[in-house]
């Protein structure tokens, strides 16, 4: 098929310490299938004035990292470490300046509108408050079939049957199609902007914090929602949140931002059992009240500006491991089979933990 | 400055008292009652945690302690006291006076909170100046001590900093010291860490029951998260509906939950899946605003009623609030009232 085979064959998945969550046995093998390479987006700040330094916001700064097909990829990190603005660059709704993103081989920044528009289909998403994702004044079921339309997909009749089909999916009945925004709760209107994403039959899904904005008895709804769609349709899912303990149910594999880089990446298994960001370390312990408890979640200091961010490693003002080398900027090496870290101290903070 | 922290445990004269509170809130579906008939006591230096969903009454009953309901609600029946003082007996110019000085408020979205067009050192000290009547320089090094106190590095040249130029953690310390700066009795905190980072959200909780605990404050702490009350509540109030569901000692409720509902919403919470890999989900969902129910408002969501054969009794008759044990322990639930469930031992997975 490919003619450059030189990929590593990949080899049995080693058995998970805790069975959280049966694997998908058809998506064991590590296809890639969004590749991002080296990208940075800086966004310039409004302001500064005439003759004033042009400030910019480092929202990602040279990320790489590849998204295989079948898996689902957690991304953690707090307000302005540029999560959501990886998931936007994408699907490019924003424009990376500089770098390479594709989707399953196809270069995502240099498609023009037809192929863009092609490439849409295949990559949804669905961002955290479904009341301002929703039309007020559309019906449920106009909602759902307007990127049908507009993709010309189908006539009016079949649309409406596939409308029904998608409420069928998220577990609505076919009389919502009728209903507006406002005649539904929160919950309903998350599985509505879920089957609105799902109309175009798109192979990959970013979530942009799908359940923060819920109750906790319907959060976990959602989130079985989620993992029965991906494993019926073969979804790749991209789940964005700042809930560890969201992230750790759903993802295979956890990917943790911090000021606009990738500062740890692994198996859900490994980023929860041996941490090896001190930062990592930070976030793991304050959403766990039993660790949290010992004053390990609390972090000294506020996330410092992504308009100056410190030189060197990012974390390190806040950091109790930093030393004088931290100010060069660390590489993000591996620390064990598919385990990577950016952070030269990794060896003392896995001691730590 | 360290006041001792008076004893948990009320004593004497509860700070406030809530008594059989109705109140009805018109909707586009009719009137429908928010909070429907609620018995709630704090005492001095208590922390009590209002644990519920949306709707479930709980930033209602906040709201109607500090009088500020929406103006369209009507108080249909019950009374708040503060200090055995009925506050709907205050007129305005009082209940301006109460606010602040007496009773304080903590919202979820500092930002949003605080006036963006004057620095935040001017709105920390707005309390003494105006119910005090410091003096403004006075008020203004006052306002510097107090974001000191509530850990704000700098905090000469923080107070002239504008709400845009602080973080969402600084903008809750800085809406922290305002609260406290007019020397409260009660602070009222609607779902304080909500909209912050994890990391601060561990800072601000810790800043919070500091300040409560040294100042011999009471809080009322409303969250929709099990996690913050175990760590920081001396006792739990479940809200669902409208109505408590159940309450009592913070360890008793979080070890050993007893109304369905309680139990239900901590096993969704924690987010630990069953041995299928599925999360424990609560089917359905919260009754719809004016949806008229004759028995337990949990019932259509609580597998007990037809497991154990009494759903005509949960479907028909509202069960009452009732003692489990003599540590203060109550719920409304006629299987346990029946003693046909039990109270249990620590929940399922709670250890992970």
């Amino acid at each position: 098929m490919s003619a450059g085979s030189t990929g590593p064959i990949s080899g049995p998945v080693p058995a998970s310490p805790i069975t959280v969550r049966p694997r998908h046995a058809s998506v064991a093998a590590e296809r890639p299938l969004v590749v991002v390479e080296g990208v940075t987006k800086h966004f310039p700040v409004s302001g500064g004035g005439f003759l004033g330094r042009r400030e910019v916001v480092h929202a990602i700064d040279d990320v790489s990292i590849t998204v295989r097909e079948g898996e689902v990829l957690g991304l953690v990190g707090e307000t302005g470490s540029g999560k959501s603005t990886l998931a936007r660059l994408i699907l490019r709704l924003v424009r990376a300046d500089t770098g390479r993103i594709t989707f399953d081989g196809q270069d995502v920044l240099a498609a023009d509108r037809g192929q863009l528009k092609a490439l849409r289909r295949q990559m949804q998403i669905i961002f955290q408050d479904p009341f301002s994702a929703l039309d007020p004044s559309m019906r449920i079921g106009q909602s759902i079939e307007a990127p049908l339309a507009q993709h010309g997909i189908g006539d009016r009749a079949s649309r409406r049957r596939k409308v029904d089909e998608l409420l069928g999916q998220v577990g609505l009945d076919p009389s919502f199609a009728v209903r507006f925004p406002s005649e539904c709760s929160g919950g309903q209107l998350h599985r509505v902007v879920i089957a609105r994403a799902l109309s175009l039959g798109p192979r990959f899904l970013a979530c942009d914090e799908p359940t923060s904005s819920l109750d906790a008895s319907i959060r976990a709804q959602i989130l079985n929602l989620l993992i029965d769609l991906r494993d019926e349709l073969g979804l790749t899912l991209l789940m964005i949140s700042h809930d560890l303990r969201v992230v750790r149910h759903i993802s295979d594999r956890v990917a943790v931002m911090y000021l606009g880089r990738i500062v740890e990446l692994g198996s859900r298994d490994e980023i929860f059992a041996q941490p090896l960001h001190p930062y990592t370390q930070k976030l793991i312990a304050a959403s766990m009240p039993e660790r949290a408890g010992e004053g390990h979640g609390v972090v000294q200091g506020e996330p410092p500006s992504p308009i100056n961010p410190p030189s060197g490693c990012r974390f390190r003002e806040r950091c109790p491991l930093a030393i004088e080398a931290c100010h060069e900027l660390p590489p993000f090496a591996s620390a064990g089979p598919g385990h990577s870290v950016a952070c030269i101290r990794w060896q003392d903070a896995a001691g730590a933990w | 400055m360290i006041a001792p922290a008076p004893e948990p445990v009320a004593t004497g004269l509860p700070l406030i008292e809530i008594r059989n509170l109705r109140v009805q809130l018109p909707t586009r579906d009719g009137i429908v009652s928010a909070i429907d008939g609620i018995d709630l006591t704090i005492g001095r230096g208590e922390i009590v945690a209002l644990v519920g969903e949306s709707g479930s009454g709980k930033s209602m009953t906040a709201l109607s302690i500090a009088r500020l309901l929406p103006p369209a609600a009507r108080v249909v029946s019950g009374e708040v006291l503060l200090d055995g003082v009925d506050l709907a007996r205050l007129s305005d110019a009082e209940m301006d006076r109460v606010r602040g000085s007496r009773i304080s408020m903590l919202f979820q979205q500092p930002k949003a909170t605080l006036d963006p067009t004057s620095r935040v050192g001017e709105q920390v000290g707005e309390t003494l100046r105006f119910q005090r009547h410091v003096p403004r320089r006075e008020a203004w090094d006052r306002s510097v001590a107090l974001l000191s106190d509530v850990g704000i590095p700098e905090a000469g040249r923080r107070a002239r900093a504008y709400a845009h130029q602080l973080s969402g953690g600084m903008a809750q310390r800085v809406m922290t010291a305002a609260a406290i700066s007019g020397g409260p009795e009660l602070l009222i905190a609607d779902e304080p860490t909500t909209a912050l980072d994890v990391t601060v959200q561990a800072q601000i909780l810790r800043l919070l029951t500091t300040m409560v605990r040294d100042h011999g404050l009471s809080m009322l702490l409303i969250t929709h998260d099990l996690g913050i009350v175990a760590t920081v509540a001396d006792r739990v109030v479940v809200m669902y509906a409208g109505k408590i569901v159940e309450d009592g000692p913070t360890d008793q409720l979080i070890n050993r939950p007893t109304h369905p509902y309680t139990e239900a919403l901590m096993r969704s919470s924690l987010l630990i899946p069953n041995d299928d890999g599925r999360l424990y989900a609560i089917p359905g969902g919260t009754p719809r605003p004016g949806e008229a129910i004759a028995g337990c408002r949990f019932r259509a969501r609580c597998p007990y009623p037809d497991m154990l054969g009494i759903a005509d009794r949960c479907e028909a008759i509202e069960p009452g609030l009732h003692a489990c044990d003599a540590e203060g322990h109550n719920c409304r639930c006629w299987a346990v009232e029946a003693g046909l469930i039990q109270v249990r031992q620590a929940t399922p997975g709670h250890h992970g």
